[in-house]
């Protein structure tokens, strides 16, 4: 009889500090199905010191691997991982608690990769192909993540003689021999010669069994997965066919995203507009035309997709599209890789670097480098055409819920390509600030969105990560500069707009009308921008407090539109409004306090404002209340809600105001179909 | 899958799951030679069991044994105290928490697998 003694081993029943759920699935089942998520914890839930641990129908050991801490120390985003017994397409409901620090356990290694005997190829059409086996597991490009049930590597390897095509694995190997392979072909330099379009048919092969194989025209800094349909990764054995769901509630707690009022039904509309598989470079839930006008599913601080999976409680049809898309993002040109480090740009490191031209397909490069320190130009097609003015995050969301280093990677390229759009002496350099409309770079709301994605890249990337710093100090940056640019005494509205040579007149500078105007809608998403900063906390040093200071100037704009009945302000029912005065002489600089109105009472006489007394929103076309989940009522919420929660002075009172008009009730309801804007204050 | 991996680090043996067998167990002790090898089980590390007062749940050591020759295993506790609340299921090899018994740790807890032959 053959007997084997286990190790030793304690039980203990902790003291509860229950701190979220977390659902699986498998469609295989099993009694030890492997999972691996990215998971965002709330300030303080986690203190440092202490990890989360699973209980949970048959669940096991779980791993935190901390990406991310909090400034008080506690985990800011993890990833987990572990095994779990799970019945077939059942839901497992591990519940995390609190729990002391895990007793050291062995990590899984790259020679228990090696054991493993797998093997993976990369081809590419006549470049060729390239492969990693054997004792090539020893040497990653990067160790991403350690542990006992799961270790997790990426490799890299040019396809052939290519200068530009590299061929790159993200590998994830589980305790009990499971292994998980995102493979991707890259196409993106700085400065290497010769950028451009590179055709052929794309393989990836595991285990020596051909997992993908298609034809692809790669254009210059573009990427592409591997795999279609729903296959999100490729496991050397069976595919567990996991999907999960985070407590959405919980998720939105943590102010990692913002939080939303809708609530979208399994039959909701917004379900036919996902897209059920990937391809390649496919469109999927992008629009035609980037750069194009109006409201779009991209548009917001989070696209649709992503805001679906937390107003749907994490329906598996937006877990599906949120990587579908985050993946599909690769047809954009915007994978600029430092040859010298093979990572994303670090600003530092490149001060003076700006794109050379368009040939990415970026919409409205701006000004050059004062060096000639730029890009090399791509020849061939153009890749679909990216906007920083209308670009939205994607990749954010999917690392925050899977914790794929491509997902990070994805939303550190847009982070980057935004800073390369701008010319290196109008960005302040490494600095790396976007100002607004001096340069054809950056609208308004361009500006904005890449303040907006550039907190979120700093706040997700890796607290050991060398591009961290860079974007920490790019976003203190970007403070000092509105600080000094936009909050001046003579500019009592809050507004960031004009200030510089070069302002832009939304009332139509130089014609007959001689008012000077601005777009409400894109300020309102400078106020978000820097409240999610706040939010994130990201900004360090003075720079902290220097954001609490422009945050208390720039709530003004969001609270003063939204005033009360009297004629010192602007009147609330036309909060929702295109354009709006904010100074009498479109001619004179925005630079003292004699050019512009100094209370939002004369903004609103100076545009007109009207005389209906009753307690409704009003507007017509994008205007119009009925319109406001896809309108300008819309594009107000995330300044009003941040505003709330941050409490700004006269915040609580707009928010009444609004919520409670007459016609609040059924203009909100178009938001459970259409949820982008439908941000609300976290507390209320 | 492939093979287990890595997980037995620290067990005795590890990397060798018929050290220590070599049959020396078996009365007949050299009259079976040229017979199948019977392996002993393998163990993968046994963490810490947690359980949270007041969630009744349980906790499954079934997938932390296995066996090459594929024979069925029997999971058995060593009787050390377990905390108030806690039990040992060895017909569904699992340690099962009432939600009633109050926070408390106990150790020297040890699992011996046998293939019963």
């Amino acid at each position: 009889m053959a007997t084997r003694e286990s190790n030793l081993f304690s039980v203990h029943i902790a003291k509860s500090v229950a701190v979220t759920t977390l659902r699986l699935r498998s469609a295989a089942g099993g009694d030890a199905v492997p999972f691996a998520v990215g998971h965002a914890f709330r300030e303080g839930d986690v203190p440092s010191g202490s990890r989360v641990s699973a209980t949970g129908p048959e669940a096991g050991a779980l791993q935190m691997s901390v990406k991310n801490v909090w400034p008080d120390g506690s985990v800011k985003f993890a990833i987990l991982a572990g095994r779990c017994a799970m019945t077939a397409n059942a839901e497992t409901t591990l519940s995390l608690f609190r729990a002391p620090p895990e007793a050291p356990r062995a990590p899984l290694t790259t020679a228990h990769l090696v054991a493993t005997g797998a093997s993976a190829t990369i081809a590419f059409g006549s470049a060729g192909s390239a492969s990693i086996a054997g004792a090539e597991w020893h040497t990653p490009f990067l160790s991403w993540i350690s542990g006992a049930e799961m270790s997790s590597w990426l490799y890299r390897k040019p396809i052939g003689s290519d200068p530009h095509l590299v061929a790159w694995f993200e590998v994830r190997l589980f305790a009990g021999g499971a292994l998980e392979v995102v493979p991707w072909v890259e196409n993106g330099y700085l400065k290497v010669p010769g950028p451009g379009a590179r055709a052929g048919t794309a393989s990836f092969t595991l285990g020596g069994l051909e997992r993908f194989s298609q034809p692809l025209n790669l254009l210059n800094h573009q990427r592409a997965y591997l795999g279609s349909g729903t296959t999100f990764s490729h496991w050397l054995g069976a595919d567990p066919g996991l999907s999960w769901r985070h407590d959405t509630a919980y998720l939105q707690s943590t102010t990692l995203t913002p939080s939303y009022r809708a609530v979208t039904s399994a039959s909701s509309p917004l379900w036919s507009r996902q897209p059920s598989g990937y391809q390649p470079l496919a469109q999927a839930g992008f629009p035609t035309n980037m750069p194009g006008a109006g409201y779009n599913e991209l548009i917001g601080p989070l696209p649709e997709w992503d805001v679906a999976y937390l107003t749907s409680d994490g329906d598996v049809r937006a877990w599906r599209s949120v990587q579908i898309n985050a993946l599909c993002g690769g047809r954009y040109g915007i994978h600029f890789r430092d040859e010298l480090t093979n990572r994303p740009i670090r600003f530092s490191a490149r001060p003076n670097l700006a794109v050379n031209d368009a040939s990415p397909g970026l919409f409205a490069v701006g000004g050059g480098s004062s060096t000639n320190d730029l890009t090399t130009p791509a020849t061939g097609a153009v890749p679909p055409t990216y906007d920083n003015a209308h670009h939205g995050v994607w990749g954010y969301f999917a690392y925050l819920i899977t914790g794929r280093f491509y997902f990070l990677e994805e939303l550190q390229f847009i982070a980057t390509v935004n800073y390369l759009k701008n010319a290196d002496n109008q960005r302040g350099f490494g600095e790396g600030w976007f100002e607004p409309h001096l340069i054809s770079a950056n609208q308004h709301r361009g500006a904005w969105w890449s303040v907006r994605t550039l907190a979120f890249a700093a706040s997700a990337t890796p607290d050991d990560d060398a591009l961290k710093g860079d974007f920490v100090a790019s976003c203190n940056s970007n403070v000092a500069f509105v600080n000094g640019r936009f909050n001046q005494s003579y500019n009592a509205l809050g507004v960031a707009w004009g200030g510089s040579a070069s302002q832009f007149d939304y009332l139509g500078n130089g014609g007959a009308d001689v008012r000077f105007g601005y777009a409400p809608w894109q300020d309102n998403w400078c106020t978000f921008a820097f409240a999610l900063m706040k939010d994130l906390k990201v900004c360090t040093g003075n720079a902290a407090q220097a954001l609490d200071t422009f945050l208390q100037w720039k709530f003004k704009s969001i609270v003063g539109l939204l005033g009360g009945d009297s004629t010192s302000a602007h009147y609330w029912p036309f909060a929702g409004r295109y354009d709006c005065p904010i100074a009498p002489n479109d001619q004179a600089p925005l630079t003292a306090a004699t050019s512009w109105y100094q209370s939002w009472g004369e903004a609103y006489t100076a545009g007109g404002g009207g005389a209906y007394h009753g307690n409704a929103m009003q507007g017509t076309s994008a205007s119009a209340p009925g319109e406001m989940p896809t309108g300008y009522w819309g594009n107000l919420q995330p300044a009003l809600a941040y505003a709330v929660d941050q409490g700004a002075p006269g915040a609580a009172e707009a928010y009444a105001r609004l919520v409670g008009a007459d016609n609040w009730a059924a203009s909100a309801a178009g938001f459970n179909d259409a949820p982008i804007w439908s941000v609300k204050p976290r507390s209320r | 899958m492939v093979g287990a991996i890595g997980t037995d680090a620290g067990s005795a043996d590890a990397g060798d799951p018929d050290a220590g067998n070599a049959d020396g167990g078996n009365p007949d002790g050299g009259s079976d030679a040229g017979a199948d090898t019977n392996h002993a089980p393998i163990w993968q590390v046994v963490p810490d069991i947690m359980f949270v007062e007041g969630v009744a749940s349980s906790f499954s050591v079934a997938a932390l044994a296995s066996d090459e020759d594929h024979d069925a295993l029997t999971l058995l506790h060593n009787g050390a105290q377990l905390p108030a609340g806690v039990t040992y299921d060895a017909t569904n090899r699992r340690f099962v928490y009432d939600g009633i018994g109050a926070a408390a740790s106990t150790s020297g807890h040890q699992l011996t697998a046998d293939d019963s032959r």
